[in-house]
Order: structure tokens, then sequence, then C-alpha cells
């Protein structure tokens, strides 16, 4: 279970040293490929929150595995004091905490859009620089599509959506005729 | 034990009485007219008169005694007899009242049973009434939610099978140019949004 309080403070403690290491993408790049392989490998995520596995175990197969993915080494200390600490579960926790603060520090608001057919190149770009100026800061959009939507996209950022799928359409249609 | 006394003084003097006279008849037989049998004659009429008095003398306070003391009683038994009679026949009457005022309580009290019962029967009635209503009107608003649930049901049915068909017949009409433009018109929206 993620505690986005901890997360908040270890990302943040990540961030600063990222600031004056000026590495904050090598930061955020290790720390996503490290969450993304606990969230596909089932196995390394076994040895990183088993509590049976010795900590120092633990610290020289994710040494070898960081090694491996050459990682910064100032991320693998970080690993291995939320291994010291019992907080490497918090990890995906703390990927996504951290992400939202570089992005905050950088004007990044990040959201998702999702259409029934796939996006032209210049229709998303048009999309995400809409979503800019209502913003007011710099949207980064991750495309999906999902066909259930009939037809158009709708448009995640923030707390903010812009519903303009057919399948939204005859909802509201729908819940007008039952009155 | 007075009485007794005298009775028994009374009966020995009647004896003795009798057996002098009885003596003086038996000889006054054997020799009848001769002057010795006169003067016997005399001393027995002395002697019963002396008896007489004698009697008289000793018996007459006892006995006056004794029939004013009987009289007295007899007065008494008889006074105490009337007045037991009169308490009885008082005790008569007073049931003679109580019958008649029992009579009359039981009619009070069947007047007041009546009474009571029609008063029983009114509240039953109208409780049953009142329930009878409750149950109509239940009844009522029961039938009308069960037709406001159909018309609901038939109403979201429909509308279901109108939005149904209305899907079904966008996805087998709309093509790669109605994608465009409702993108398009999309864009324009929000492009035009501050």
């Amino acid at each position: 279970m993620i505690d986005t309080t901890l997360a908040k403070r270890y990302a943040e403690a990540m961030v600063e040293i990222g600031q004056e290491q000026d590495a904050l993408d090598l930061y955020g790049e290790n720390l996503a490929v490290l969450t993304d392989l606990m969230n596909t490998s089932k196995d390394f995520r076994e040895l990183l929150i088993n509590p049976v596995f010795p900590k120092e175990d633990k610290k020289r197969v994710v040494g070898s595995i960081l090694e491996k993915l050459g990682t910064d080494r100032m991320v693998n200390n970080f690993i291995n004091l939320l291994i010291d600490r019992k907080r490497i579960d918090q990890l995906p926790g703390i990927d996504m905490a951290f992400r939202e603060k570089v992005d905050d520090i950088r004007g990044i608001t990040r959201g998702e859009v999702t259409s029934a057919e796939p996006l032209h190149e210049d229709e998303l770009s048009r999309v995400t620089e809409a979503l800019s100026k209502i913003s007011g800061k710099r949207v980064i959009l991750t495309a999906n599509t999902d066909p259930s939507l009939i037809g158009g996209l709708v448009a995640k950022v923030g707390d903010m959506v812009f519903d303009g799928t057919i399948s939204t359409q005859l909802n509201q249609l729908k819940e007008s005729l039952r009155g | 034990m007075k009485a007794r006394t005298v009775a028994w003084i009374l009966v020995t003097l009647a004896v003795l009485l009798l057996a002098g006279t009885a003596i003086a008849a038996t000889e006054g037989h054997a020799e009848a007219a001769s002057p010795w049998t006169t003067w016997k004659l005399f001393w027995r009429v002395i002697n019963t008169i002396a008896l007489v008095a004698l009697l008289v003398y000793f018996l007459k306070k006892p006995l006056t005694k004794f029939f004013s003391e009987r009289t007295s009683q007899i007065k008494k038994d008889l006074e105490d007899a009337k007045l037991e009679r009169e308490q009885a026949e008082a005790k008569v009457r007073e049931y003679e009242q109580k019958i008649a005022g029992m009579e009359q309580e039981l009619e009070k009290m069947r007047a007041e049973l009546q009474k009571s019962a029609q008063a029983e029967t009114d509240k039953v009635m109208a409780n049953a009434e009142r329930m009878a209503e409750g149950m109509i009107e239940a009844a009522k608003v029961a039938a009308e939610q069960e037709v406001r649930k159909a018309k609901s049901t038939l109403k979201t049915e429909s509308v279901e099978l109108a939005i149904g068909l209305a899907e079904a017949l966008i996805r087998d009409k709309i093509n790669a140019d109605d994608h465009k433009k409702i993108v398009q018109d999309y864009l324009a929206k929000v492009e035009g949004m501050k």
C-alpha cells in the first residue's frame, strides 16, 4: 500500500539532490525503469518486498541488476536506503511523486487523450497546444484509443476533462430522456 | 331452685290436708253425731284454719315473690319477644329494601354494561374503519407506485432501446470522414476556450 505522504517526502529529497546534481531527468528515467521492472517482474518485486530475504542479500542482488541497467550511483544509494528503511515497497509511489514534483518545477502538467480512432500528429499537437493555453502549463499528453467511444475524443489534464465523444453524448441524451 | 322448693312445700301441705280430711271422714262414719265427734270436728276445723293461716303466713311472701317474678319474667319475655319480632321485621324490611336496591343496582349495572359494550363496539368499528381506510390508502399508494415504477421501467427500456438503436446505427454509418469532422469540431471548441 502506497503511503503518498511518505512517498512525497522521499521524492522531494530525491528532487532536491537531482536539482543540485542537475540530474533530474536521469533520476527520473532510472526511477521509472526500476518501477517498471518492479511492476512487471514478480520475482524482482518479491525479492524487494518479502521480509524473509535479508537486507544484504536484497542489496547485493538489486545492486547487480542496477549495475546492468546502468543506473546512477545516487539512485543506487537511494534504493539501498529504501531497503535499509524497509520502504522499498513505496518505490512506485515515490516515482510518481518524483515525476509530479519535477513536472511542477518545470511547469509541466501531464494528461491523456483518448479517441475512438487514432489521432493524427497534427490533431494531437493541436489538442496539446489548446490544453496548454487553457491550463497555463506545458501539457504532455499520452494518447490512447478506445473504440467504445464510437467517435470523437476525450482529454483529461489534472482535474479538467474535455469530453467530445459520441458515447458521452449518447449517455447524456439517455439521461435527459429518462428525466 | 326457689320455685321447686315452693312446689314441694305446697305438695306436702296438700297431702297432709287431704290425709287429715280423709281420717276425719273415716272417723265420721264410725262415730256419727256424737258430741265428742262435733268437738273433734271443731278442732279439726280450727286446726285446718290454723294450718291454712300458717301456710298463708309462711308462703304468702315467697309465693307472691315467685309469681311476681314469674309475671315480670313473662312480661320481660314478651317484651323481648316483641322486640325480637320488631327487629326481625326491621331486618325483613331492610332485606326487602336491599333486594329492591339490588334490583335497581342490577338494572344500573346492566345499563352500564350495555353502554360499555356499545362504546366498545363503536370503538372497534371506528378502529376497523380507520384500518380499512388506511389499507385502502396504502393499496392506492402501492398501486400508484407500481404504475409509476412500470412507467419508469417502460420509459427506461424504451430509452435504452432507442439509444441502443442509435448507437448501432451510428457505429454502422460512421466513417473516417465523420471521425475527422468530429475531431475537428472538438478541436474548434477546445481552441475556442480561454
